[in-house]
């Protein structure tokens, strides 16, 4: 039988994921433990598993590398890869949002010159270009996003917002919500189609543990 | 002046073909236009411009069509897709008594605005077209000619995906306003069962549109898909769409090619004049459709005849990669033969040798000879067999 080849996004989604696929019986728990392997391979069931930057599951994907993929939802709307988003897993839940200091609230809607902050700009443009129509400067940043107001980078951030604890200790607040997300199981195209069963076999199943 | 040195850069989007690269794009495109010919389509050529309007009767639009401004100040696109033009040829040349009519073409199309793989403005595309026949038996021979086609082409491991476009609009149009249906193809399109969800939540009041909507999805597979649906009797358009789309599939199965198909009953695709059976051809390797076409009946009525019509268009550069990656090297083919001369006198013996050699069909390399040893001919031309002109008349000038 051909490999069903997995790929996981680094990090607590990762964590998460193999939680689950542990729960259906599949032997992943080896990605749990100390080491520096990529490749995992459950050989019972002919799955292989990836450990890849979130970022990049969807070119896996995409390109049929992998066949399927588990990420979050804002990186599939940063990214708009050509695939198939077929199940929302429920787990990974948090809002994307608007951050900025409390006295930005009033001026959120009604200033020209503001500048975003953010590790999505295509988020941040969709928002606010696209549901807004406000033409706004979006400065593309890597990390640490919560110094942008505080430098004076920028006036407000899109960014993801789990306990808000970080915005807090910062001086920063949720100012506006754009969307909400969730770690989704994403399928190659052909994939989907020339591994139907099996697939959608691992669809149900999951469906039924979640 | 000195061109500068952005200038000798291409603009983004568009690539050269080099010599191996073009020797299998052209034995392709030979391939898929001689099997559209086994089956009775006659080539012809459109215009590589024509007015917008063609392309596009949304007058705000013109979409990703790569334009221009004519003399008189009316706008020009470069061809985004080969159905218009070809229905805008077939309502200016032909008339009812022409039908059926099976049409050919092969050429490149323009694109502005998407990025699709290394070559993202310009495409190559071979495409056929038969018009004037409602029947499914006319979109089974359009589908199997495409079959035919990419197997020639040196594809075996690829499927075509069979949908309806009056499915979706028999099971949800009637409750939905254009731009919300827009969204849900959208949707449709990447499967995005979560969003489709959230979308029923916001735009589905009717409860029973809904959930099929959410099982919509994941209704792929083979004819009994299609068959299972049908049973539960779901309106007359849409029974009438999936009696349409098995007919098909049963006119395929008679063709013996039934291996190379499958139905997905969420398959959408972004043209909006799509009638009836629609397919896109996928293969491992490519993250993007490999052929796709369908029926697009009195999509021609704006050109001044209406007529039903269906057909298909193979992506060449798409199978070309296909194809390139299935192998280990690309080269372009060596001569057969190089026919060297050492002095003037014996140049017509040469030119008279080098045409005997390409009336047998080999192609001949006619040269002043520039090399010292045959070893350094063989690196630079790679060729199979090396004559001197001394050597022809029998002489001992080697």
């Amino acid at each position: 039988m051909k490999y069903l080849t997995i790929a996981l996004a680094k990090g607590r989604l990762a964590e998460l994921s193999v939680e689950l696929f542990m729960k259906l019986g599949y032997d992943c728990g080896e990605m749990l433990t100390k080491t520096r392997k990529l490749i995992f391979t459950d050989e019972t069931h002919a799955l292989r598993f990836l450990l890849v930057k979130a970022g990049d599951v969807p070119t896996y994907v995409e390109y049929g590398a992998a066949d399927i993929g588990v990420v979050g939802r804002d990186t599939l709307l940063e990214e708009g890869r050509n695939l198939y988003e077929m199940l929302d897993l429920g787990f990974g839940k948090c809002k994307m949002c608007v951050c900025g200091p409390a006295e930005m609230r009033e001026r959120l809607n009604s200033t020209s010159t503001m500048r975003v902050a953010s590790k999505y700009p295509h988020i941040a443009a969709e928002y606010f270009y696209g549901r807004k129509n406000m033409n706004i400067e979006i400065i593309k940043l890597g990390g640490s996003v919560e110094l942008a107001p505080l430098t004076g980078l920028s006036e407000v951030i899109v960014d993801i917002v789990e306990s808000g604890k970080t915005l807090a200790e910062n001086g920063l607040e949720v100012l506006e919500e754009v969307c909400p997300l969730s770690a989704r199981l994403i399928v190659n195209r052909v994939s989907a189609k020339t591994e139907r069963e099996r697939i959608t076999r691992l669809i149900s199943e999951i469906r039924s543990l979640i | 002046m000195a061109i500068t040195e952005t200038d000798r850069k291409l603009p983004y989007g568009v690539a050269d073909i080099t010599e191996g690269d073009c020797a299998l794009k052209s034995d392709i495109e030979a391939k898929v236009s001689s099997a559209f010919n086994s089956f009775g389509y006659n080539e012809i050529q459109t215009p590589t411009f024509e007015y917008l309007g063609v392309f596009y009767d949304d007058p705000s639009g013109g979409g990703d069509a790569i334009k221009f401004v004519d003399r008189g100040g009316r706008i020009i696109a470069l061809r985004p897709d080969y159905t218009p033009a070809i229905s805008r040829f077939t309502a200016s040349h032909k008339s009812e008594a022409d039908f059926p009519l099976r049409l050919r073409y092969s050429g490149n199309i323009f694109r502005g605005g998407e990025s699709f793989g290394a070559r993202q403005k310009e495409f190559t595309q071979a495409g056929a077209e038969l018009l004037g026949d409602p029947s499914p038996e006319a979109d089974a021979e359009i589908i199997c000619a495409t079959i035919e086609a990419l197997r020639q082409a040196g594809l075996e491991d690829f499927q075509l995906e069979l949908g309806h476009a009056g499915l979706l609009r028999g099971l949800v149009g009637g409750l939905l306003d254009g731009e919300t249906f827009r969204e849900l193809t959208e949707l449709l399109d990447k499967k995005s069962v979560p969003e489709i969800d959230d979308f029923c939540r916001r735009a589905v009041s009717d409860a029973g549109a809904a959930a099929l909507l959410r099982e919509l999805p994941l209704l792929y597979g083979g004819t009994e898909i299609a068959e299972k649906m049908l049973a539960r009797r779901l309106g007359a358009e849409s029974e009438a769409a999936l009696e349409n789309l098995l007919a098909v599939c049963y006119a395929v199965k008679d063709f013996g090619l039934e291996r190379f198909i499958g139905v997905d009953l969420g398959l959408v695709r972004s043209f909006g004049y799509y009638t009836g059976v629609m397919f896109k051809g996928l293969t491992h390797s490519m993250a993007f459709p490999i052929c796709g076409g369908g029926r697009y009946d009195n999509f021609s009525r704006r050109f001044g005849l209406a007529f039903p019509a269906t057909g298909t268009a193979i992506w060449t550069d798409r199978v070309m990669a296909a194809v390139a990656r299935s192998k280990k090297t690309l080269s372009a083919p060596a001569a057969d033969v190089l026919i060297w001369y050492e002095s003037d006198a014996d140049r017509p013996a040469a030119y008279a040798a080098a045409r005997a050699e390409r009336e047998k069909g080999l192609r001949a390399i006619c040269e002043k000879r520039r090399f010292a040893s045959e070893t350094d001919v063989c690196r630079y031309l790679s060729a199979h067999r090396i004559l001197s002109a001394a050597k022809i008349e029998g002489g001992d000038a080697r």
